[in-house]
């Protein structure tokens, strides 16, 4: 009972491993499957990796009575320690955000709510500006309970481990992967439109995980003044006032940014060749933001919000930058709520709700909303049973998508039903075995931002063990 | 195309490089292995056998080297002091040095009148701590420590004194055995806070709870045996299909999950903690540890065993695991000599490990606990033949050497020049070096994760390093924003300007005497520098465009001070651009 759409399954599809597929592909039809991808107008990718594993079963919660009852019953610690049955308590049923969906009828008359903490996204799923997708996680092929148990199913390797999973929802495989799919996707856009400036495809204001990694592209972090420059050269505290100094810092400006001297060394070699690079890259970035001036739109003081802002600037000045596709990765911590969860997680949505609403507004400033979609990922979701005060490592979790072209105030994929020992999980703790793959989940952002099935394939090498590869979240 | 090295104090160096070519012959360490080999020469009758040069530091490009690697590299005197000096004896000296620790400052500090320790008061004495003691080795060794037993502050600063406790732990274990330093961990406030396990409770069957599994997972992904099975060079074991194989499942994780539970800090109840209760060790309550059986990595601890007991039992079996030699190893030559270290390189120092031995070239004995012997294995990297074997004279880039983490660069700047007043509180840019931008992207203890600032497989995008399949964790943290930022960042300290809380009060002043004396002399002034912080390593390209942009700065002689001023300004921008040389960043 209490699942949203059956899963389907894929009768007869060969089992493809996560090493199959991009590499076996010459070179050759895979730049004619790039070059096919759609460039014209303006559109960007906005990742919010959410670190640490998000627990999806305390942000999109069970709301009609009987489900609320079931969730209250697997997590009896997690619930004590939200003293649910308080009336100001934030998991108290009377203050969850009941969501009303166009698609309510799919969830077979169970409701669905989020948490007070989200209102904000509350009020853009209503509006048709969010949706969410149950259920999604790394996947080899469709998979069951049955053929988990039975040990039939291919499986990505190391579950429920940070790293591994965090590297497998952005790159298909474990850490120490290569290519990541929003780096691929970038490369997709990139062969299509080859006059446009690689630096800026793929933008990070934050670390420098696998996703954004490709043949071509390369991630780009900007700052929250956009670039950093170098003081000697741009400050004039540093040197003098004569015109020996200023003589000098020209020909240091042009030593820092012309190095292209041959080192001994591999890896000074790759130093050397970011140095050059980061001074010129700066530049352009510096120069294409004196054409733009700040928002009205006024962002929050927390991590988020100000990469958010910083993603926000970069998009407001992208004719500058001659980048008609971009994607941008922001990343923000905290989810691994082992302890303490009642106390962490109500802080960890607002800051993100706040976030991505600062965004929209930025985004509506500039007449942008309708051409970004901005999604959540994370390492993986969490165990339904919690271990007393916080929940651990588990499998499938829920996400939102928000932008002007989501079919949004829906519920896509699964939101099974909090019973821990139902097929939907696995056999201990409660951890969801995922119905909708990740490689469905970015397709469905890769039809939208341009790539067509051939391109699709390419990027992501498991698409093809699955059914419905656009999932319908984005229009 | 292979730059070119300068061959400037390269005569004394390639004297060297053939004696130690011929060594590495005579113990059969050469190419190919088998074959022909020529004999060894008998040594004279009379007298004692000469020692061997294969680890003799005998010129200053070697002692740069040596201190670059073993310690937080060296000023001038340094260098010169270890010259003709045998590294593995001052290795054993280091071993030998009284360590120095850092809870006692920590807890003299005066407190303010709300009771609490000054904010970052912990982090600014380590700071200090780092750059004045005198057991440079031992201290190096718990940094490198500190990167695989990641403990992190980064979520709550405030709680200083668990922070200082765990860093002498480190400290005391640091040569120690590995055993003792996995035992002390655990039992450590900050890492049951860090990792979650303070006061994890025993299952319950009526609510269905079950044990926090966080540290069961870490313990065994990050800081033991890893999640594939290992040789001993370090390269996975594969099965009959050719496929990795995994050391642990699920299974083993709850099963290992049940052993750290019961655990609180020292007080008078589960609940309530002493006032000392952070820098104590962790306290075992039997009624809240699991009584159920406990099974994983195929050891079986019996239904019933109390928790002290459990623990003893499975960091036991979790030691004994065959992966932990090579795991360890190479984590531990990347944070020293190698980036992407050699099999042959691990496989030697995980012997060590194994054996609890090394034997120096000149038959010094490093090693006395056993199985785990952290001098053994420290010794093994650092003594390694690869470590002191020349440049190969191959063409291509060489894949030898270290990128050194900017920590490690800002360090030796500050010994090179003999950095005086450190007082690491009156530094604003100290306070946290973790932006990328801002500062380093690394701060001592304060990683984002327990994953560290980067992970030892990482394989740089989009790099020369990266196509040709090569580790290089510190790349992990370089990105075209950070490059700007390490230079900005080496820039303030190098021109003195790194933002004073108290201005009236100048610390962290670097002594350029002698490089003010060539100020006038721009060649002889980067060549000084060349030596001083690349081991003569720069290439000449670079080292001429340096001269040249230094050309047009002026020495104004009309007044004492402004000719002062002048030469100090030609000095502080050639130490910053040297600074940002990748023959600074890579010792190789």
């Amino acid at each position: 009972m209490a699942y949203l759409s059956r899963r389907r399954f894929l009768s007869g599809a060969g089992a493809l491993g996560f090493a199959s597929s991009v590499g076996a592909l010459s070179s050759l039809s895979a730049a004619k499957a790039w070059a096919a991808t759609d460039t014209s107008g303006y559109k960007a990718m906005v990742c919010i990796f959410l670190k640490g594993g998000m627990d999806h079963a305390d942000t999109v919660l069970p709301y009609d009575q009987t489900s609320y009852n079931q969730l209250v019953q697997a997590r009896e610690g997690l619930f004590g320690a939200y003293n649910y049955t308080d009336a100001g308590s934030s998991r108290n049923r009377a203050n969850l955000l009941q969501l009303n969906p166009a698609n309510a009828a799919a969830l077979g008359g169970r409701e669905m709510a989020l948490p007070p903490e989200l209102s904000p996204l509350k009020a853009l799923f209503d509006s048709g500006d969010l949706a969410i997708l149950g259920n999604v996680g790394p996947l080899i092929e469709p998979t069951t309970r049955t053929s988990y148990d039975n040990g039939t199913a291919l499986l990505p390797p190391r579950l429920f481990s940070h790293n591994d999973q965090q590297s497998t929802w952005m790159s298909f495989g474990v850490e120490g992967r290569r290519l990541g799919w929003g780096g691929r996707f970038a490369d997709a856009a990139l062969a299509a439109a080859p006059s446009s400036d690689a630096a800026f495809a793929a933008i990070s204001t934050g670390s420098n995980d696998v996703f954004l990694s490709g043949d071509n592209a390369r991630p780009y972090r900007v700052t929250s003044s956009g670039a950093p420059e170098p003081y000697l050269t741009s400050r004039r505290y540093y040197l003098g006032g004569t015109s020996g100094d200023d003589e000098a810092r020209q020909r240091i400006r042009d030593f820092l940014a012309g190095q292209s001297f041959n080192d001994r060394n591999i890896y000074a070699q790759d130093i050397r060749n970011s140095n050059g690079r980061a001074v010129e890259t700066s530049e352009r970035l510096l120069t294409a933001r004196e054409n733009e001036g700040p928002f009205a739109t006024v962002f929050g003081d927390s991590s988020l919000a100000r990469q958010l802002r910083s993603v926000a600037e970069t998009i407001k000045i992208q004719s500058y930058l001659n980048a008609p596709r971009q994607i941008f990765y922001v990343t923000t911590g905290g989810y691994d709520t082992h302890n303490a969860q009642a106390n962490a997680i109500g802080g960890l949505h607002s800051t993100l709700a706040d976030g991505i609403t600062a965004f929209k507004s930025a985004m509506d400033e500039i007449n942008q909303w309708n051409n970004v979609a901005v999604f959540t990922m994370s390492d993986f979701g969490r165990t339904l049973i919690d271990n007393g005060d916080g929940t651990d490592h588990g499998w499938g979790a829920h996400h939102f998508i928000a932008g002007g072209r989501v079919a949004g105030n829906r519920i896509y994929g699964d939101i099974p039903s909090a019973e821990p020992d139902s097929e939907f999980y696995t056999p201990s703790r409660g951890r969801l075995i995922p119905t909708t793959s990740v490689e469905q989940y970015a397709a469905t952002l890769g039809r939208w931002f341009g790539l067509d099935t051939a391109a699709l394939n390419m990027a992501l090498p498991n698409l093809g063990n699955f059914n419905g590869t656009d999932l319908g979240f984005m229009s | 195309m292979a730059g070119i090295l300068k061959m400037k104090s390269m005569s004394t160096a390639c004297a060297v490089l053939m004696t130690g070519m011929l060594v590495a012959a005579c113990s059969g360490g050469g190419d190919g292995g088998g074959g022909t080999s020529v004999p060894p020469v008998p040594p004279p009758s009379s007298g004692p056998p000469p020692a061997s040069t294969a680890a003799l530091i005998d010129n200053e490009p070697e002692a740069f080297k040596f201190l670059a690697q073993a310690a937080w590299g060296g000023s001038q005197n340094d260098i010169q002091a270890l010259q003709n000096t045998q590294a593995e004896d001052w290795i054993a000296a280091e071993f030998a040095k009284p360590a120095s620790y850092t809870l006692s400052d920590l807890l003299a500090v005066p407190r303010q009148s709300n009771g609490n320790i000054p904010f970052n008061t912990t982090t600014n004495l380590y700071w200090d701590h780092l750059l004045t003691s005198d057991d440079e080795l031992r201290q190096r060794m718990a940094f490198a420590l500190s990167q695989i037993f990641v403990y992190s502050d980064i979520s709550n600063q405030s709680r200083q004194t668990r922070r200082a406790y765990y860093q002498d732990i480190l400290i005391r274990n640091a040569f120690g055995n590995y055993r003792d330093l996995l035992e002390e961990v655990t039992y450590s406030p900050a890492m049951a806070v860090w990792l979650t396990y303070l006061r994890n409770r025993k299952g319950d069957e009526r609510t269905g709870r079950m044990p926090d599994e966080n540290y069961a997972r870490e313990i065994l992904q990050l800081f033991s045996i890893g999640v594939v099975e290992l040789n001993m060079d370090g390269s996975p074991r594969l099965n009959g299909q050719g496929q990795e194989i995994e050391t642990y499942d699920n299974d083993d994780v709850v099963g290992l999950a049940r052993v750290f539970t019961g655990l609180t800090l020292k007080g008078t109840s589960f609940y309530k903690s002493d006032d000392d209760a952070d820098y104590n060790r962790l306290v075992m309550y039997d009624d809240q540890h699991s009584p159920l059986e406990k099974v994983f990595l195929g050891a079986t601890i019996p239904a019933g065993t109390l928790g002290e007991a459990s623990i003893d039992r499975a960091l036991d079996v979790i030691f004994e695991h065959p992966n932990v030699a090579p795991f360890f190893a190479r984590q531990l030559i990347q944070r020293f000599t190698a980036s992407n270290p050699d099999p042959a390189y691990i496989e030697r120092v995980a012997n060590a490990f194994e054996t609890g031995t090394f034997v120096g070239p000149n038959g010094r004995r490093f090693g006395t606990t056993g199985r785990g012997d952290l001098q053994a294995t420290l010794a093994a990297v650092l003594l390694d033949e690869t470590v002191f074997a020349p440049d190969s004279t191959a063409p291509g880039l060489l894949e030898t050497g270290k990128i050194r983490e900017p920590i490690l660069r800002f360090m030796h700047w500050a010994r090179a020049f003999d950095v005086q007043n450190i007082d690491a509180a009156n530094e604003n840019r100290l306070r946290s070096t973790f932006d990328p931008v801002s500062g380093l992207g690394q701060h001592p203890f304060r990683s984002p994760s327990v994953f560290n600032f980067y992970r030892p497989g990482y394989i740089a995008p989009g790099t020369l390093s990266g196509e040709a399949g090569l580790t290089t964790p510190e790349l992990q943290i370089v990105n075209d924003s950070s490059a700007i930022g390490y230079l900005n960042f080496m820039t303030d300290f190098a021109f003195d300007r790194g933002g004073q809380k108290d201005n009236s009060v100048r610390t962290f002043l670097p002594d350029y005497s002698d490089e003010l004396l060539l100020a006038d002399n721009l060649p002889g002034l980067v060549d000084r520098l060349d030596d001083l912080l690349t081991g003569g390593r720069m290439s000449t390209e670079e080292r001429d465009a340096i001269i040249n942009v230094l050309e047009p700065l002026p020495i104004d002689v009309s007044t004492p001070e402004r000719e002062a001023a002048d030469k100090l300004q030609i000095v502080q921008t050639a130490v910053s651009l040297v600074l940002n040389s990748p023959a600074f960043a890579v010792t190789w």
